[in-house]
């Protein structure tokens, strides 16, 4: 029963994608896709938005959105009501009439298509959308479960070191900040004409702004899921191109420690000297036998996909061949069954290592939504957190961290996964985990026991004692943040959050409707 | 080519097949793949998953000049279509003015009046 309009509401559980989080008697509104269509289905869209937003006003309870339901951090946990927008599902090429001029030719210069996609599709449904049409994400995360804000919110990547990460291809914000207020946030450039705010409001029937300033958009674009409830965005895509992976494995620990120092794999001969994505996936403990491999280089390059259009990508497509560690634990997590705690699976782990990666030089060549498809945590076992420090401390930052993770081990706390290096351009918005230019993403994800969090926990200390600054991916298990704000992202970026925070949501009441658990335990709920 | 118990990328590539052909069969056993005319394989004897379709040359949206490659993953008795490479580049895609034709998602509602420039809000 629902005394709303428009929408299906439940009340009950509400878990992660995951289940490695549970929240009981969650209130989750549900908009259900009018069957008609076209101006209709945005009007009961907006009706809907309209509603749940004003209850969460009246009500004065914080409001969370489902985008941030992948996260394994706290960000996405709602407290008392939660919203799905899965009924809002859109990705459209954007009118020409929405274009600036110089936007457009632009955008005919390098190729790229406009696109308007909803918050709530996951980048799987994105990737077989654009495949059919010949397009493609500039890049994408590892893994295709995420939805698009969801991921972008989070400062979600790949490992695309000569591009960025998934929120570089954000080209405006349409979000609601108040019940009956959406606003479209773009560049100070403005790549948009006014044409695009009137059609919004026209299609959601919700009074809409468009604000084009630079400091509101870089805040917005890794909003971590405060600055409102995001509708949708316009993203620039690229023509469907071919990824071809090579992946070396290496024994010798100066191969590995060498792309590192270096952020190339040049040296190692196979490899392209100028790739596109760039990874490294490492065993945390040293081989036992040490004859096998421990870490494995990964380089893709692009190639121009000149096939027909309508190529359909299998959703449960076999292939698992990226250096994706999250998708790893799916297999290590079989492994696992009730025997956590025995100490063979540490040779059980780096054996599957081996399995899954193979020896020698594997080369594979698939559309990206093939190479980066599936993957899955173990539910409810899952662990991960991400530190990300300047590409130029790579090496030092993984050395120090295998030592901790060493010394922890020597002292009775395991660590039950593998550690990942993906090397991603620089980004201009605010709090974007890819701040440096490149950055290196360093992700340890591993099967949650007791002692999972306390490894994590040393390591940010081991960071922070040997004065590296590391700043985190917010989807990830999250320490030593606040420390993390001061050192690790440039000065002013905070404040320069909360100031754009403050544009888009004026009013107390509503930063707390928007407001994310995590924001006041890492300083950003002023 | 052999196949073993893992999934894995197949490589088709042109001529080696006739590029007039509707479909290409991978033989599980073995892993050879050959071409099909649609004329001598009848509606009912089509098996989704198992025949990939090939690009037509001369089709509308095809390879103009037929297909130089065809990829597709190979995993028990699953063959998956991944894509396909031209002989020559394809029909580029549609520019924003021709969004009615491209629609992903059913397309967007129909435009209201074109709006003035001088509406913008500042922060």
């Amino acid at each position: 029963m629902t005394d709303f309009s428009f929408n299906q509401v439940q009340k009950g559980d509400w878990q992660n994608e995951h289940g490695t989080f549970l929240r009981k008697n969650i209130r989750r509104f549900m908009p259900i896709a009018s069957p008609a269509g076209g101006l209709e289905r945005w009007r009961a869209i907006g009706s809907a938005l309209k509603e749940s937003i004003g209850h969460a006003f009246t009500s004065e309870q914080p409001l969370r959105v489902d985008g941030g339901r992948w996260s394994l951090s706290k960000i996405g946990l709602p407290q008392k009501l939660a919203l799905s927008l899965a009924a809002h599902d859109v990705l459209e090429r954007v009118p020409a009439s929405w274009l600036g001029s110089a936007y457009a030719a632009r955008l005919a210069a390098e190729e790229l298509t406009p696109m308007l996609v909803s918050s709530s599709m996951k980048i799987e449904r994105i990737n077989r959308l654009l495949t059919m049409a010949n397009l493609a994400l500039r890049t994408s995360g590892a893994s295709n479960g995420q939805t698009f804000a969801g991921a972008t919110s989070t400062g979600t990547h790949g490992a695309a070191i000569e591009f960025g990460s998934m929120h570089d291809m954000i080209v405006a914000v349409h979000v609601m900040v108040a019940p009956n207020r959406a606003v479209l946030v773009q560049p100070a450039g403005k790549p948009l004409k006014a044409q695009a705010r009137a059609s919004l409001e026209h299609w959601l029937g919700v009074p809409t702004e468009l604000v084009s300033d630079d400091a509101v958009f870089e805040a917005v674009r890794v909003g971590l899921g405060s600055m409102g409830v995001i509708v949708g965005y316009v993203i620039e895509v690229e023509p469907l191109y071919f990824l071809t992976q090579t992946v070396t494995s290496h024994t010798a620990d100066a191969e590995w420690k060498n792309v590192l120092a270096t952020r190339s794999a040049a040296s190692l001969g196979n490899h392209s000297q100028r790739p596109f994505n760039l990874a490294v996936l490492m065993s945390v403990y040293k081989q036992h036998p040490a004859a096998r491999p421990r870490a494995w280089v990964s380089t893709c390059t692009k190639t121009r996909f000149s096939g027909q259009s309508g190529v359909e990508l299998d959703p449960s497509h076999p292939l698992r061949p990226n250096p994706d560690t999250i998708g790893l634990l799916a297999n290590l997590g079989s492994l696992l069954g009730s025997t956590v705690a025995n100490p063979l699976f540490r040779a059980a782990m780096t054996a599957e290592l081996v399995k899954q990666q193979g020896e020698g030089v594997v080369v594979r060549r698939a559309l990206p939504g093939v190479l980066f498809g599936p993957t899955a945590l173990p539910r409810g076992q899952g662990h991960s957190v991400e530190f990300v420090v300047d590409g130029a401390q790579a090496l030092v930052a993984v050395e120090t961290l295998l030592a901790k993770i060493k010394e922890e081990f020597d002292q009775g706390r395991q660590l039950l996964g593998a550690m990942s290096v993906r090397f991603v351009g620089g980004s201009s918005a605010t709090l974007a985990p890819n701040t440096k230019s490149p950055t290196a993403f360093i992700e340890i994800p591993s099967i949650r026991t007791t002692e999972t969090t306390l490894v994590y926990d040393a390591c940010s200390a081991a960071l922070s004692a040997a004065n590296i600054p590391f700043g985190c991916h917010w989807g990830q298990y999250l320490t030593r943040v606040q420390e993390s704000l001061t050192d690790y992202w440039p000065a002013g970026n905070r404040a320069a959050w909360l100031a754009a925070r403050r544009t888009l949501l004026p009013s107390a009441k509503a930063r707390r409707v928007f407001a994310s658990p995590v924001l006041a335990e890492v300083g950003l709920d002023a | 080519m052999t196949l073993g118990c893992g999934p894995r990328i197949v490589t088709i590539k042109f001529p080696d097949i006739d590029p007039t052909t509707d479909y290409v069969v991978c033989d599980q056993r073995g892993g050879e793949c050959r071409g099909r005319r649609v004329e001598d394989v009848p509606p009912t004897a089509y098996r989704p998953g198992l025949d990939v379709l090939v690009p037509k040359k001369g089709t509308a949206g095809a390879c103009p000049d037929g297909p130089r490659t065809i990829e597709v993953v190979i995993k028990g008795k699953q063959v998956t279509v991944v894509g396909y490479e031209c002989a020559a580049p394809a029909k580029p895609p549609p520019l924003p003015d021709d969004a009615a034709e491209g629609s992903l998602t059913g397309g967007l509602p129909p435009e209201p009046p074109a709006a003035p420039e001088e509406e913008e809000s500042q922060p």
